[in-house]
């Protein structure tokens, strides 16, 4: 299947800080298009296009959309731009090259679930995405498509920029709204959801940069348009982050139902005409899929049955000769260092994981370590008060199911020199 | 009763706004708990007191989710052992267990090895923090349960001197910059001491005692009386040992204290010992 | 291990008119909320966040040290001890280690002295391993995914952002930075 340029339309193709330029390529078409039709309407368009959230978790975007219209009292919208997921880059693309269609899918938003108050929580890292949010936002003000009287609708809305400082947390929703509010990004206690009770208390629509990028697309297309790409279940198109040993690594964006193959075809393939070894899918918090996994149609409904998930969109590819042990390693420190340290499966239970998969990668398995991970990931997966460590165990256990075998020195752990040829599938 | 709930195939009677471990309870139920006090915020942390919950896809803390009508909850299934079992594992392998008979008792009952995940993993180290005349802070010995936060904050105190500080298996109580005692903001109520459920916060005449191998609760016995100290008449319970009182606390349930004292009413008894020099 | 003797530091002088320049920016009454923002722009300003700097701010901010400092401590990004020369990123996690950072960190290890790595400490500087400072001055630490995986290895070199890095691109960026500071 084509590469498709929807979301990535003005990407490396419109000046990110012209709003003129931005508006020459369709920009604001869509919000002109609200103001006319008014929030239901958008409510059942985006309902029936069956937008799913692109952050990780795939939630109904129109249904999120439809509880913060009808929820009492004073409404926020924020826009989680805390992309921190390793392997993940589309959200930073997006705000780069494309910060204007950040702003005018929030104010569509904010027109439509009558909120007046509107926020970004950018990655501390992304410096570059944060400066062009806040000039988009500022040329938007002053053409009087953000502020008091939003395009002439009589509605207000603004747009403030939150950066944060180095905390994966921080894209859990809950633990965002603490974040902003000046806290511990340590996430709350669901219930209540965002839509009910979020930032400062009050109904939030929290919606990741790419699930919002696709709101303008939905409003111009209409949902039948807009379904034109992807499958029933996994409509429109969708952003994929190759990375690793493919020879074009970069942001590809495809329709639902690519398959795996079909992606890492358009990124080059395997690199330097090796073989392929596993495919980490989701990052951090995806799973490790092997070589007979590249029919798998990209899809929510497609990954799931094969315990894979789309999750970020994050592919990083591993070839013939990359430790997978190494990796391995490095996910489980990833997420010992990150872990927010409130509840006791995830603080202990990255800490022990981090600590039996540097074993097994240095080739000193203990017999029980692979039941103490299956263990310890069961708790985590159960019990942890949040995604992160609902997820913390995914990747390891799937490398587990991968090699049953615990590695050896010779066969694929860190020890082994870099470079040295690993377990070929 | 104006909610219906079913736990392991039985049916309870619960008030709205009542917790599932609440319902639990007066059903002569139960679930392990360490972060839970009924008077503080539940924090829902420590994961112990998990249940299943229809319709949810991760375990659910009973601590804290209120019941809806027709809720339907498992408390008994392996997923539930499993997950109870691991948390108590992880706690007893990361801390000093040995003034936590919760924990310990927890652990037994779930038949918990600690021991499993290896001798030679990363444990809580913390130097112990004796660093004022009432009372010492062993935090080797903490679980992160957050209640001597919630009672020093919001929850009681409103003295808002502690504070988690860093993150992650690293993440610890904090007085702010790891400040002596005496140079925060502490004033001594001991009301975090009160809450703590494994001796990480200690009355430093107990952990004297214990450290010379004196204190022994068989020996102990509680008389109740009325704080002398001023008007507002807190409960005590004076912890007595060899004709000596040895420690001050007030029930829980005591519906003006809540088991909150001042510095006074915690800890200046020693003037009543035969030894009042003596700390 | 000893407990570091840790009295509440007096703010010095610049140290104050950073704060209150952070504050003033904010206007009016500075609300919990405007936290994180204030401690973005008091590092920026310092380089880093001096104890002095956090009392003050919670003395100015109304709120409770320790609550500041769980706040700062919670977050990678601040930096709660003095920078010991230009501050260097070096991604090390999946996508980078696929293209080359745990070559690219063993040059810079042999360069510039073991990486510190941001742990999670509760207490601060006292309790962060430190390797031995090396001339050229840098400080430099490894770190999780910098979202730039398209251009594997990344780095960020006082600042500046730097895809396919290598010890030579590095010590290029630092050589510039290190002049311009």
């Amino acid at each position: 299947m084509p590469e498709v340029r929807r979301l990535l339309a003005r990407a490396g193709v419109a000046d990110p800080e012209s709003l003129e330029a931005y508006r020459s390529l369709g920009g604001y078409a869509a919000l002109a298009r609200v103001a006319e039709r008014g929030p239901a309407w958008v409510l059942s368009e985006l309902e029936a296009s069956g937008l799913l959230g692109r952050g990780g978790a795939a939630f109904p975007a129109g249904r999120k959309w439809r509880a913060v219209a009808e929820a009492a009292g004073r409404r926020r919208v924020v826009c989680n731009a805390d992309e921190s997921e390793p392997g993940t880059f589309k959200d930073r693309v997006l705000m780069e090259q494309d910060p204007f269609a950040v702003v005018e899918a929030m104010t569509i938003a904010g027109l439509t679930v009558a909120a007046e108050d509107g926020l970004v929580y950018v990655r501390g890292e992304y410096r570059l995405a944060a400066a062009r949010l806040r000039r988009a936002i500022d040329q938007a003000e002053r053409a009087g498509l953000l502020g008091a009287d939003v395009a002439g609708t009589g509605r207000a809305f603004w747009i403030r920029v939150v950066r944060g400082a180095g905390a994966y947390i921080c894209g859990e929703e809950t633990a965002l709204f603490n974040s902003v509010e000046g806290r511990r990004g340590e996430p709350r206690n669901k219930p209540p959801f965002p839509t009910q009770a979020g930032l400062f208390g009050d109904p939030t629509l929290v919606n990741n940069v790419e699930t919002l990028c696709n709101v303008p697309i939905v409003v111009l297309e209409g949902a039948s348009g807009f379904r034109r790409y992807g499958t029933d279940r996994s409509t429109g198109t969708k952003l994929f982050c190759v990375s690793g040993h493919v020879e074009r690594p970069g942001l590809y964006e495809v329709p639902f139902g690519t398959t795996l193959g079909e992606l890492l075809a358009l990124a080059g393939g395997v690199w330097r005409g090796r073989r392929l070894q596993a495919v980490l899918c989701g990052g951090a918090a995806g799973t490790f899929l092997g070589p007979d996994r590249l029919d798998l149609p990209l899809t929510f409904e497609g990954l799931q049955p094969v315990g894979g998930t789309v999750g970020s969109g994050a592919v990083i590819v591993l070839d013939e000769t990359a430790s997978l042990w190494d990796i391995v390693l490095r996910v489980a420190r990833f997420f010992q260092e990150e872990s927010c340290g409130q509840c006791v499966p995830c603080r202990v239970g990255t800490q022990r994981q981090l600590e039996i998969v540097t074993r097994l990668a240095s080739g000193r398995a203990r017999p029980e370590d692979p039941q103490l991970l299956a263990d310890i990931g069961a708790a985590m997966t159960d019990a942890s008060i949040c995604g992160l460590g609902q997820t913390a165990a995914g990747a390891v256990l799937s490398a587990l199911a991968l090699r049953p075998g615990a590695p050896s020195s010779s066969n694929g752990g860190a020890s082994a020199a870099h470079g040295r040829p690993g377990e070929v599938v | 009763m104006s909610i219906v709930i079913e736990v392991d195939g039985r049916t309870l009677g619960a008030d709205e706004g009542m917790t599932i471990l609440q319902a639990l309870r007066r059903a002569g139920m139960d679930a392990p708990t360490l972060c839970y006090h009924p008077n503080l915020t539940p924090v829902n942390v420590c994961r112990a007191c998990v249940v299943e919950v229809e319709g949810s896809r991760a375990l659910v803390p009973s601590c804290s989710r209120r019941v809806e009508p027709g809720m339907r909850v498992r408390t008994d299934t392996e997923r539930v052992r499993r997950a109870r079992k691991v948390v108590l594992e992880m706690l007893a392998s990361s801390v000093d267990t040995s003034t936590a008979p919760e924990l310990a008792a927890h652990l037994a009952a779930y038949h918990g090895d600690p021991a499993r995940f290896g001798s030679d993993v990363a444990r809580v180290l913390e130097p112990l923090r004796d660093d004022n005349d009432l009372y010492v802070r062993d935090y080797a010995k903490c679980i992160l349960c957050y209640k001597c936060v919630e009672a020093c904050g919001e929850d009681a105190q409103h003295t808002f001197a502690l504070t988690v500080a860093g993150r992650g298996f690293a993440a610890r109580i904090d007085t702010g910059a790891d400040a002596p005692l005496l140079e925060s903001r502490c004033v001594f109520c001991g009301n975090c001491v009160a809450v703590c459920p494994t001796g990480a916060l200690m009355p430093l005449i107990e952990h004297r005692m214990r450290q010379a191998g004196e204190w022994d609760e068989s020996r102990q016995h509680v008389a109740e009386t009325i704080c002398p100290y001023c008007g507002v008449g807190c409960a005590l319970e004076l912890h007595v040992q060899g004709n000596r009182i040895v420690k001050v606390t007030s029930p829980a349930d005591h519906d003006i204290t809540r088991g909150n004292l001042c510095v006074k009413g915690r800890f200046g008894f020693t003037y009543v010992n035969p030894d009042p020099g003596g700390r | 291990m000893p407990i570091e003797p840790n009295p509440p530091a007096p703010a010095s002088e610049r140290e104050r008119e950073a704060v209150d320049r952070a504050l003033a920016r904010v206007g009016a009454e500075p609300r919990r909320s405007d936290l994180l923002p204030l401690l973005h722009a008091v590092q920026d300003d310092l380089g880093w966040l001096p104890r002095g700097a956090l009392h003050h701010l919670a003395d100015r901010m109304n709120l409770p040290f320790p609550d500041v400092w769980g706040v700062a401590t919670f977050y990678a990004l601040f930096r709660l001890d003095p920078p010991r020369g230009t501050i260097l990123h070096v991604c090390d996690d999946v996508s980078c280690r696929l293209r080359g950072a745990d070559v690219l960190v063993r040059d810079l290890q042999a360069r510039y002295g073991p990486p510190r790595r941001f742990a999670g400490g509760a207490h601060g500087d006292a309790r962060n391993g430190r390797g031995a400072a090396a001339p050229p001055a840098v400080d430099w630490e490894t770190v999780p995914c910098l979202g730039r995986c398209e251009e594997a290895p990344v780095a960020v070199a006082g600042g500046r952002e730097l895809g396919h890095a290598t010890a030579g691109v590095i010590a290029a960026a630092l050589g510039q930075a290190g002049g311009d500071a």
